[in-house]
């Protein structure tokens, strides 16, 4: 079932950008057919899995190289289920948005297809080799995508995107395969309660199967994991390859950059906790100071940009640090404090999915703005609240929503990750706390030189959001605010 | 489900639902959509009153808790819940009542405004948000219902967009009392984390109840203080924040570019005083902690006599009056640390009556002025506009605390308390009401006596305005004047309503106290007479105060430069930050930049020197020199195979050699 | 007997060729590239009759020829030399199908293209290693008469000096191997020249002779194979070559000298890698690994690194291949189970990859553009008039840098898998070739293709017509391509073939197979 969500979007994909120039419409529809239809069946595969409760579901166990013993090995784990969603909801939309705005561009519409595949698969697999395989392959599109049709800067964003993420994930290949020689397999485990042999827990001293080299080593491999997490994320000092890239890449795919892409690292993160929580954390402590600085600085950076994209860009750095800042937070806690655990995790997967909903949003109504004014550049004031009253709502909507104002969903992540990360490192957190303010700043100079003031001419007969561009954002609003209401509509996705 | 959760559910979702038509398609039936708004709090207030005899007759003194799970963990969850006891229910019935008066009132003074559809969803959302926040039995449901006050009031100040000035009051508004809602947030953290609940009454759980309250007490130290007092120190800072007390004022007088009847409901009678109401509801706490009280005194007097100062030099209607309400809040901050809650709500509940009436009216006055605001342009207008003029004199006088009026009675009490507490406070609070009286006097005297100053057409247009408007007007001055004798020390029927602990009363001093409060309200009063008694005040420069106190008026009148200060330090230092963070980001790019030159220079270096000069240069030397000498490449071309096997032969002497040296 | 056929049918082509005039070009060429074709099929079906996870010998056929010296006539595949066999027939019918377009002295071409290639298949079916050797010294000839008569620029002095880089390579192969002859002989009174015999007998030589043959054998063969620093040979012998030419020798005769490093090397005299060394008081444990392990590593480093800076896009190439040539190095010195697969896995993985990106510089680009400076190629603007030959070099240049999904990764991956059983550190430097391997592929894409036109003045050769691809050039492309891609998902298949035959007997790892025990 999975391999079918992954590969049949790879393969439509590829068949559209290679032969799609012309049939602009067929290659269109079908492209949105295939991606919804797939987000459909993702969407069911994850329902059904919180129906069931296992610990792992829809699970595929095929040999890949059966004489190094590595497995093509898929299925939902309470860990994956949410970012699966978020896949499954943001992309048909980036793809609705790029049919839309980009109709004869067979090759950008494919490519994204292709990404869906991808990007589920990256969170699907179970297997560290085929996990990196598509962690890798994802870059490939998005290089193209940002090159190909990217702002004046493109060339050189797609290639320090795709060097920097290398950069981190070659050391994370060389950590894998040291686990793997001292482990003997790659398979993973988000619960070690599975039948067959999985990795888990590898560095905790009730392991009997870690041999003493590893516990050697067990801070190198941690390192170079970590290396090509905190790329991806991005943490500080490894996150300038990310203003440049979300700000040159086209709307759609920024929109999945910030939207999903960004939660690889998170995800990639989790997984290392659950691979070697004890050295995870005796590390915590420096890594939580480093979450709380990106978090800090990169929203105080943005205070002096005026490039409506590079801002988000700031923003969203500052939103998935907050995720980077509640794993290194629940790394930090012991055995007994159990139930704050489980509330951390929890806040941090429904922050990886708002922020995945607010920054997607953002994105798409920046892009609009863009088309309206024709510059990514803050102007204004330009007082749009009059010409498009419902652009300016749903601006609204993603804006507080990126805030964390409660009733909406990006509240409910923060006020978890933060009430548990004080717990564990006040200071750090309270200097990350602190970062609310510039947010709070950034976000209302935004929307006060957007949509306050008198109208300002040039927008005299700008015409509101139609129809098409409604309906994509509206899936979103209406998740951020049910969600914020009413949290149990995520959470009960991975029932702790 | 009991019948008490039924009529909160619908005391919250009269407004609420008038707010969700609102967004959808209201646009439409404006008119329809006001009435239905209206009705939504109507049903409110039904529903507070309803409180009000549950506790007041059924069960006195009761405590209604419900609560629901809202977020599920694997072993815990946060419930959210909802709880009415007197306190809140007096504030609902506050809120919900004002707000009704506020809506009818706007009703008609926003009669022209084509967005007014809008305006009334706001409202509505904001009045559902303020009733939520006052039932709400768990912090994190109140800090969510106070977010959403926020935002309302953001909306509500920006409503009219078009002015830049009302933008920058919004966003101002909205920083500022987000920067205090921080604080409430982080302590919420802490007593979470501390504590493992956020129910203020859990059924001896809560977090307002002896055992989690003990709990708290024993918590550890820092930097010489307990845990306890910095949680409440930092839900203080919330308050102060939302309340507009020192130093996180400066919102609440650029507040007033929203209408006025939004100033008269949000920013006068319920939403700053929802900080006051945290603190008494929070009391318990606070209680338990050394010295916050004290704290909470000083900062409450403070900012009394300070906006008291700045409102004598105002000449904008509406700032006196803003500036008149900050200096009421610290008066009921004042009342809580000094006496308790029973004073401070008192205080608020009287405040709401005559500060929104006080509003109202001034409304009315600038409907008929068409839009002006400043007192100097204005005078004479009693004759124009009695009813006007008769509320908003009693509106005044309850204000500056004219005897038998309700703000008489509130006042005097906290004096009292003030006086048996702490004597500086007691005194700013004495130079409190003298201000209180006098720039109240000064206002009424300019904007009512005398001759019109205005312009020609305005003169002509001057009117009394309709009974849409002065009805509410009319009712807010009946509870204006009355409301105080509910809580006279006599028959303190208020008190025992919210069954404040009773403080003995010593009942010579409490006397002198009234007689002082009276005083003091008179000799404003005669004070305010004396200077402005037909005189034509047309500018600044020729008002009398001006001319007594020079630069140091100007001074006030610039509201102390306030803002001008926060701006050239914390504005500056935000700034340097961004700076300096910026530059890092330079240095990065710089870093990266340099490395791949690096790289790329040592493989340039690499192979020019390694590759062609060193290798190839020693290995093709002898290729060249052969070829040309052409020895091997003769050989090649005439047939290989006999120097191939020559080639071989020699090998294997070599080889053997070789292996015979080895063995 | 199929065996047999692959090599035999190369030659018999190049006999029949030689009795057809030189006019009827294009029968010459059909001819051709039926022999090609013909041995390739062989291979094909003996690459799939080979059972997977089966070991040793099948096809085996040994005949007498100097019985006094034990020298035979003797063939047989096992499951390395049957996807080497493949690999080979794939490459040689590529290469074929590129060199269509050749006018001048076609008969000569062939006739030399079809002993070359025969002389490969020969090198890799052959278990008498005198015989191994004839056909070693064979290819050598047409290398050298390809490139001095139909190469390009300075043809002659590369010729020269990539036969005399062989010659001497091959020379102190020779020696080792007569040295192991004799020692095996004084050992078992037994002659033989015999692969199977001396593998098994690996066991009871002498450790100063395995000491002493292994350096012979690994840069002997190592010299053919790129190894740092004997590799100058490659870049302009690769640059000099003609297209088909620089095929095979980037895909086929470099691996000859790996082949036959894994089979003398590691099969007969594995023992000298493990034999520690003291110098000056040091004792330097597995010697000749780390020895033989740090050339690789230098060359995967230093090679990547010469072409980030180099002008010529064959150049690049060429540098790239003796990078990637130096993981082969690497694993073979490394010499585990995981380290000797993915040596296996690179050598036919660069196979494929460094013939697509000889075919694309060297003909799909260089015969159309006639420059094979990157700064000009930028003017011609190909994106926009050759779309596919784009999205062909770019395949090529991707799949070489090492992308998932492509042969060169699960190589690469397997190597470095081998590599950290010795040492975690090495591995980083190799990380750091893999990362400027990227930046070079990148770099070059963008300058000829994705730069655009805009800011080169006057864009002299904008408007320049070029020709279309043709026909043989797609076909040899998607061959390519599709093997490429074959490999990187399903390696298993030659995985299976590979890792049961590896010459394991002296250094077993415990490691080797499904983790620790």
């Amino acid at each position: 079932m999975l391999s079918l969500i992954i590969f049949l979007p790879v393969i439509t994909g590829l068949l559209i950008a290679a032969g799609g120039k012309g049939y602009s419409r067929f290659t269109g529809g079908a492209a949105l057919a295939v991606s919804i239809g797939m987000s459909l069946l993702c969407a069911f595969c994850i329902v059904d899995f919180a129906r069931g409760g296992q610990d792992i579901a829809f699970m595929e166990y095929v040999p890949w190289i059966e004489s190094f013993a590595i497995n093509y090995f898929t299925g939902i784990t309470a860990l994956n289920a949410v970012f699966l969603l978020l896949t499954a909801v943001v992309m048909p939309v980036v793809i609705g948005v790029a049919v839309r705005n980009y109709p004869e561009n067979a090759m950008m519409i494919g490519l994204l297809l292709v990404e869906q595949g991808l990007l589920t698969g990256v969170f699907a697999m179970q297997n560290l080799l085929l996990w990196f395989f598509f962690w890798e392959l994802t870059l490939v599109p998005v290089f193209f995508l940002i090159k190909e049709y990217g702002a004046e800067q493109r060339a050189f964003a797609a290639y320090k995107f795709f060097l920097y993420t290398l950069l981190g994930s070659l050391p994370m290949l060389l950590s894998f395969l040291y686990i793997y020689y001292q482990f003997g397999t790659l398979d993973l485990s988000t619960t070690g309660s599975q039948g067959f042999k999985s990795l888990y827990a590898l560095d905790s001293i009730g392991n009997s199967a870690a041999p003493e080299a590893f516990r050697g080593l067990a801070f190198w491999v941690f390192l170079g994991i970590f290396l090509g997490v905190a790329v991806k994320i991005p943490l500080y000092p490894l996150h300038s390859w990310q203003p440049d890239a979300y700000t040159q890449a086209p709307t759609p795919v920024s929109m999945f950059l910030t939207g999903i892409m960004s939660k690889m690292g998170v995800y990639g993160m989790l997984v290392l906790y659950t691979l070697m929580p004890v050295t995870f954390g005796i590390h915590a402590e420096w890594i939580l100071w480093i979450a709380a600085i990106t978090m800090a600085v990169s929203i105080t950076v943005a205070l002096l940009k005026n490039d409506l994209k590079e801002i988000i860009a700031y923003s969203s750095l500052n939103h998935v640090a907050i995720c980077a800042l509640g794993i290194s937070a629940m790394a930090l806690m012991t055995g007994q404090q159990a139930l704050m655990k489980g509330q951390l995790q929890t806040g941090v997967l429904v922050q990886v999915f708002s922020h995945g909903l607010s920054g997607a949003l953002l994105f798409l109504l920046a892009g609009i703005l863009e088309k309206r004014s024709g510059t990514r550049l803050l102007g204004g004031p330009w007082g749009l609240r009059h010409q498009m009253p419902v652009f300016a709502g749903f601006f609204g909507v993603a804006v507080f929503a990126t805030i964390g104002l409660p009733g909406l969903s990006g509240f409910i992540g923060e006020f978890l990750i933060f009430k548990g990360a004080f717990e564990m490192s006040p200071y750090a957190t309270a200097l990350a706390f602190l970062g609310l303010i510039p947010m709070t700043m950034v976000m209302l100079k935004v929307i006060s030189r957007v949509l306050y003031g008198p109208l300002d001419a040039q927008f005299a007969h700008t015409h509101d959001m139609n129809r098409a561009e409604r309906v994509a954002a509206i899936p979103f609003v209406i998740l951020i605010i049910l969600i914020g209401l009413w949290p149990k509509t995520i959470i009960w996705i991975w029932n702790w | 489900m009991e019948i008490w959760t039924n009529i909160l559910l619908l005391m919250l979702i009269g407004p609420f639902m008038a707010a969700i038509f609102g967004v959808f398609g209201a646009v439409r039936a404006p008119k329809k959509y006001i009435l239905v708004s209206i009705g939504g709090i109507a049903l409110s207030l039904v529903c507070s009153l309803g409180f009000l005899w549950i506790l007041g007759v059924i069960k006195p003194a009761g405590l209604l808790v419900t609560q629901f799970a809202w977020m599920d963990f694997a072993h815990s969850s946060i419930p959210m819940s909802f709880v009415v006891d007197p306190l809140s229910a007096v504030m609902c019935f506050v809120v919900s009542f004002v707000a009704l008066l506020v809506f009818i009132f706007s009703s008609g003074y926003m009669e022209h405004d084509e967005r007014k559809a809008r305006y009334f969803c706001f409202l509505s959302f904001f009045t559902g948000a303020m009733l939520g926040t006052v039932v709400s039995n768990s912090l994190l449901t109140f800090l969510i219902f106070w977010e959403m006050m926020g935002l309302a009031s953001y909306l509500l100040i920006g409503f009219w967009y078009q002015k830049p000035s009302a933008a920058a009051a919004a966003q101002k508004a909205f920083l500022t009392t987000r920067i205090g809602d921080l604080g409430l947030l982080a302590a919420v953290f802490f007593l979470y984390n501390k504590t493992g609940t956020l129910l203020f009454f859990d059924h001896g759980a809560g977090l307002l109840e002896p055992a989690q309250i003990a709990l708290l007490q024993k918590a550890g130290l820092w930097a010489g203080a307990g845990y306890l007092f910095w949680v409440c120190l930092l839900a203080f800072w919330g308050a102060v924040g939302k309340s507009g007390q020192i130093p996180l004022h400066v919102w609440l007088p650029d507040a007033m570019e929203g209408p006025t009847p939004v100033s008269a409901l949000i920013h006068a009678a319920t939403m700053v005083a929802a900080g006051v109401f945290l603190m008494c509801r929070l009391y318990p706490l606070y209680e338990s902690v050394d010295g916050l009280l004290t704290l909470i005194t000083w900062v409450g007097a403070i900012t009394a006599i300070f906006a008291g100062m700045i409102a004598i030099a105002q000449s904008d209607i509406k700032r006196i009056l803003a500036y008149s309400t900050v200096s009421q809040l610290g008066i009921m901050f004042v009342g809580l640390g000094a006496g308790g809650p029973a004073y401070a709500m008192f205080h608020l509940f009287t405040h709401a009556f005559f500060k929104s009436l006080l509003f109202l009216g001034s409304g009315s006055v600038i409907h008929a002025c068409s839009g002006e605001q400043n007192i100097y342009r204005m005078g004479g207008l009693k004759a124009k506009m009695p009813k006007t003029f008769l509320a908003y004199v009693i509106g005044a006088a309850a204000l500056a605390g004219i005897p038998l009026l309700s703000g008489f009675w509130s006042k005097d009490e906290i004096l009292y308390r003030a006086f048996e507490h702490d004597k500086l406070p007691f005194l700013l609070l004495c130079a409190t009401s003298l201000l209180t009286a006098f720039y109240m006097t000064r206002q009424v005297v300019l904007v009512f006596f005398g001759e019109f100053r205005g312009t020609k057409e305005v003169k002509h247009h001057l009117h009394e305005s309709p009974s849409l408007l002065t009805t509410p007007l009319i009712v807010l001055a009946v509870f204006a004047a009355l409301a105080g004798l509910i809580g006279t020390p006599w028959m303190n029927l208020f008190g025992h309503f919210i069954h404040a602990p009773e403080h003995e009363i010593n009942v010579p001093i409490h006397l002198l106290m009234m007689l002082t409060g009276t005083a003091l309200a008179f000799g404003g009063l005669l004070l305010g007479v004396k200077l402005y008694w037909n005189r034509s005040v047309r500018t600044m420069a020729d008002d009398p105060l001006h001319k007594l106190l020079g630069s140091f008026f100007v001074f006030l009148n610039e509201r102390c430069r306030v803002d001008e200060l926060y701006e050239a330090t914390l504005g500056r230092f935000m700034d340097v930050a961004a700076r300096l963070s910026d530059y890092f980001e330079i240095f990065l790019e710089f870093v990266n930049r340099m490395v791949g030159g690096l790289v790329y220079t040592l493989a340039w270096v690499e192979n020019k020197v390694l590759d062609e000069w060193v290798i190839n240069g020693i290995f093709s030397a002898g290729c060249e020199s052969a070829r040309i000498k052409g020895v091997l490449a003769a050989k090649f071309q005439n047939g290989s195979l006999a120097f191939y096997l020559r080639m071989m032969a020699s090998g294997a002497l070599i080889a053997g050699i070789i292996y015979w040296v080895v063995k | 007997m199929m065996t047999q056929l692959t090599f035999w049918f190369c030659f018999a082509g190049a006999l029949v060729i030689a009795f057809i005039p030189e006019s009827r070009k294009h029968l010459i060429k059909g001819v051709a590239l039926s022999f090609f074709t013909a041995s390739a099929l062989c291979s094909a079906f003996l690459f799939i009759d080979y059972p997977a996870g089966h070991s040793g010998f099948t096809d085996v056929i040994s005949i007498p020829y100097v019985e006094s010296l034990g020298i035979r006539y003797a063939t047989g595949v096992d499951g390395i030399s049957v996807c080497l066999l493949l690999m080979t027939g794939i490459v040689s019918v590529t290469s074929a199908l590129m060199s269509w377009n050749i006018e001048n002295r076609v008969k000569e071409f062939f006739i030399h293209m079809l002993i070359l290639v025969g002389a490969v298949y020969g090198v890799f079916v052959s278990l008498d290693l005198f015989l191994l050797f004839v056909f070693y010294e064979i290819s050598i000839i047409p290398k050298y008469f390809l490139i001095a008569l139909w190469g390009g620029q300075k043809r002659e002095f590369a010729a020269m000096k990539l036969v005399l880089y062989s010659f001497f390579g091959s020379l102190v192969a020779l020696l080792g191997l007569l040295i192991v002859y004799a020692a095996h002989y004084q050992l078992t009174g037994v002659a033989t020249f015999d692969l199977r015999i001396l593998t098994s007998a690996s066991a009871l030589l002498p450790g100063h002779v395995q000491f002493i043959c292994l350096p012979l054998f690994m840069v002997g063969f190592g010299i053919l194979a790129g190894l740092y620093p004997f590799h100058t040979w490659a870049p302009t012998g690769h640059v000099a070559a003609p297209t088909a030419a620089s095929m095979l020798l980037a895909g086929v005769i470099m691996k000859l000298g790996a082949y036959g490093a894994l089979r003398l090397g590691l099969g007969i005299v594995p023992g000298g890698l493990n034999i520690p060394v003291e110098f000056m008081g040091f004792v330097v444990d597995h010697f000749w690994t780390w020895f033989f392990a740090g050339f690789g590593i230098l060359a995967i480093v230093l090679g990547a690194g010469s072409s980030l800076v180099q002008k010529d896009i064959k150049y690049v190439v060429a540098y790239s291949s003796i990078s990637h040539m130096g993981f082969v190095i690497l694993g073979l010195a490394v010499a585990n189970f995981f380290s000797l697969t993915g040596a296996v896995l690179q050598i036919i993985s660069h196979g494929f990859i460094a013939a697509l990106l000889f075919a694309c510089v060297g003909r799909l680009i260089y015969d159309r553009t006639h420059t094979r400076m990157i700064g000009e190629l930028a003017s011609f603007d190909l994106k926009r008039k050759m779309p596919l030959l784009c999205i062909i070099t770019s395949i090529a240049f991707i799949a070489s840098a090492g992308m998932p999904g492509f042969s060169g990764f699960i190589a690469e991956f397997t190597v470095f898998r081998g590599l950290i059983e010795k040492s975690l550190p090495a591995g980083l430097f190799v990380v750091l070739g893999i990362l400027i391997t990227f930046a070079y592929s990148l770099k070059v894409l963008h300058e000829i293709f994705w730069k655009g036109t805009a800011h080169i003045e006057p864009s002299s050769h904008e408007h320049e017509p070029l020709a279309p691809l043709s026909c043989p050039e797609k076909v040899a492309a998607a061959v390519l391509i599709a093997a490429i891609i074959w490999m990187g998902i399903f390696p298993g298949v030659f995985i299976s073939r590979i890792s049961p035959n590896l010459p394991l007997q002296q250094v077993v790892n415990i490691h080797s197979l499904g983790g620790k025990k």
